[in-house]
C-alpha cells in the first residue's frame, strides 16, 4: 500500500478527520481507498490478536488478509448503532483466527499433554504507548485483579479459542462452573471499567 | 438450518457468556442468533456481558504486520473492483448512450474506479454501440466552451434551509427560471438512467452566482443514502454538495458554483454525508458545454 491515503484526487482535508464508521459506510460503496485508511489504521490491533491467538506469523497473516477481504465484502452488513467500526473489525478478525486455531487442533487432541498452558495476562511495569482512546493500563488493571479462574477461563475461551467442554477438561471443572466463571469474571471486569455495579445482584446467584 | 436445536430463553442466558466470546461451536453459535432474531425479550444480559469483550482485544500491544499484507489486500480489492465493473452493464450503457469514443474514454481513464476502466466500456461500446439514448446529448469530457462560474466551493447547499417546504421550493423555482432568462447562462437538460430513468430536470448554470437543479422524478436514496451533485471537467468531480429530494417528487436546489471550467453536472447517490468523490457511477447528467 501507497503512503497516502488518496490516489488521483484532490486531497479535502476532511480525511483527516473521517470516522471509522464513515470509511466504513465508503467502503460499502466500494471505495477501495477507504479500505486502504482502515487497514492502516487498525491493523497493527488485529495483527497483534491472531498473534496472540494462533501463535503462528504466517497463519496470522493469511487471517489477517482473508478478514479485510471480508469486510470489503461485507462492509454493508455493518451497522454503525450496535458497534464502533473498530470492535466490528477486531470481532471479525477474532472470529477468523479462532476458526483457524480450531481447524489446526486435533480433535481427539487432550489437554494434559498438548499445548503450552495460556499466557497469563500480566500488567506490564511501564509502558509508553496507549491506543486511542482506550487505556491499556485500566484494562490490564482489570484484568488483574480478577480470581485466577475465571480470568483463566475467559483467557482460554477469548485468546485460546477452546469449547466450553475443552475448558472443563483442561481446568478439571465441571461445565456449569466453566460457564459461571466467564460470567462473573466479564461482569467483574464490566465493574472494574465501567464502575456499574447493575450486574451483581444477577451475579451473586450464579454460584 | 433445520438441525440447530431450538433453543429457549433460559438456555440462551446459559450461553451468553460463551456465545459473547465467541467460544461456542457453529451450530450452538447460529441456534443462539436465530433465538435472538426472534425472541420478544431483550435479553439484557448480551449487551451487559458483551460490552467488555472488545477490551479483552485492546489489553495487546499492537504489532505491525508485515508491509507485503496490506499490498495482498490493497492489489484483491481493486481486482474486485475491475472485475465487477466489467459485470455491471449500467455504466456502459449509460456512456453509450452519451456516444463520443474520445469522451468515452477520457472518462473511464479520469473518473473514480467505480466507473470501470477504458477496456471494460470499449468492449461494451462494441456491443451497445448503435443504441443512443439521446442523440443530442452528448457526454463531453472534451475541450468546450468554458463556464465560469463565480463563488465558493461549498459542500453546503445555498438557500436550503431557511424557508420551509413548498415556499422554499416556489421561490428557488423562481430564481432558477429567472437565472434561466438572463444572459449568459446555460441550461441543460438533466439526462436520468438505471433508477433515475424516470426522472426529468434541468440543471441553470448561471454566469455568476447561484446555479440551479430541478428535477423530478429522482427514486429515493435509500436508509442512510443522500443525492451528492457533482461539477465535472476534464479532470475530476468536484462536489457540488448534497440533497435531499423535495416535496410532491420535485426537487429544487441552488448551488453554490465552482472556480473553473465545468463542463457536466452529475448527480450520484452516495453514503449519508457525502462523499469526498463519487462512489458510484452517476444516475444522472447534464451536459453544459451549451
Amino acid at each position: 500500500m501507497s503512503g497516502s491515503h488518496v490516489a488521483g484526487a484532490a486531497p479535502p482535508r476532511e480525511l483527516t478527520s473521517v470516522t471509522d464508521e464513515e470509511l466504513m459506510q465508503r467502503v460499502a460503496g466500494a471505495d477501495a481507498g477507504a479500505l486502504d485508511l482502515l487497514y492502516e489504521r487498525h491493523r497493527a490491533m488485529a495483527y497483534a490478536l491472531a498473534v496472540r491467538i494462533t501463535g503462528d506469523a504466517a497463519l496470522s497473516e493469511e487471517v489477517l488478509q482473508e478478514a479485510f477481504l471480508g469486510i470489503w465484502r461485507n462492509a454493508s452488513r455493518y451497522a454503525a448503532a450496535r458497534a464502533s467500526a473498530r470492535t466490528w473489525i477486531l470481532s471479525i478478525v477474532h472470529h477468523r483466527a479462532i476458526d483457524a486455531v480450531r481447524r489446526r487442533r486435533p480433535a481427539s487432541e487432550l489437554p494434559d499433554h498438548e499445548a503450552p498452558p495460556p499466557a497469563s495476562l500480566v500488567v506490564p511495569d511501564t509502558w509508553e504507548a496507549v491506543a486511542g482512546r482506550l487505556d491499556r493500563a485500566a484494562i490490564l488493571g482489570a484484568l488483574s485483579t480478577l480470581p485466577d479462574v475465571q480470568r483463566e477461563a475467559i483467557e482460554l475461551a477469548y485468546f485460546g479459542g477452546f469449547t466450553q467442554q475443552e475448558i472443563a477438561a483442561r481446568t478439571d471443572a465441571p461445565l456449569g462452573t466453566v460457564k459461571s466463571r466467564v460470567r462473573l469474571g466479564l461482569l467483574a471486569l464490566r465493574r472494574s471499567l465501567t464502575g456499574d455495579a447493575t450486574g451483581d445482584a444477577t451475579a451473586s446467584r450464579d454460584r | 438450518m433445520t438441525d440447530t436445536p431450538l433453543l429457549g430463553c433460559d438456555e440462551v442466558r446459559d450461553l451468553a457468556p460463551l456465545y459473547v466470546l465467541d467460544a461456542l461451536e457453529p451450530a450452538e453459535a447460529a441456534a443462539v442468533r436465530d433465538h435472538l432474531a426472534t425472541c420478544a425479550e431483550p435479553h439484557a444480559e448480551m449487551a451487559q456481558l458483551g460490552g467488555v469483550v472488545p477490551y479483552l482485544a485492546e489489553s495487546l500491544e499492537p504489532v505491525e504486520p508485515p508491509a507485503a499484507v496490506g499490498g495482498r489486500i490493497a492489489a484483491a480489492v481493486r481486482a474486485d473492483v475491475r472485475a465487477r465493473a466489467r459485470d455491471d452493464t449500467a455504466a456502459a450503457r449509460l456512456v453509450e448512450g452519451y456516444g463520443g469514443s474520445v469522451a468515452t474514454e477520457a472518462l473511464a481513464r479520469e473518473a473514480p474506479a467505480p466507473m470501470g476502466e477504458p477496456e471494460d466500456l470499449a468492449a461494451a461500446r462494441g456491443v451497445h454501440g448503435a443504441r443512443r439514448r439521446r442523440p443530442a446529448w452528448r457526454w463531453l469530457l472534451e475541450a468546450a466552451a468554458v463556464v465560469a462560474l463565480v463563488a465558493v466551493v461549498g459542500w453546503d447547499l445555498v438557500l436550503q434551509g431557511q424557508l420551509d417546504g413548498a415556499r422554499r421550493q416556489a421561490t428557488l423555482l423562481g430564481n432558477a427560471l429567472a437565472a434561466a432568462a438572463q444572459a449568459g447562462s446555460v441550461t441543460a437538460t438533466l439526462q436520468g438512467t438505471g433508477p433515475a430513468a424516470g426522472a426529468s430536470g434541468i440543471v441553470v448554470a448561471a454566469s455568476g452566482g447561484t446555479d440551479y437543479l430541478v428535477v423530478s422524478g429522482l427514486p429515493d436514496p435509500g436508509a442512510d443514502r443522500t443525492y451528492q451533485a457533482w461539477y465535472l471537467n476534464g479532470q475530476t468531480a468536484i462536489s457540488a454538495g448534497t440533497f435531499q429530494l423535495g416535496p410532491d417528487g420535485v426537487t429544487v436546489v441552488g448551488m453554490a458554483g465552482t472556480a473553473g471550467p465545468v463542463t457536466a453536472m452529475a448527480l450520484t447517490i452516495e453514503p449519508a454525508g457525502g462523499s469526498t468523490q463519487p462512489t458510484s457511477r452517476p444516475i444522472a447528467l447534464a451536459n453544459l458545454t451549451g
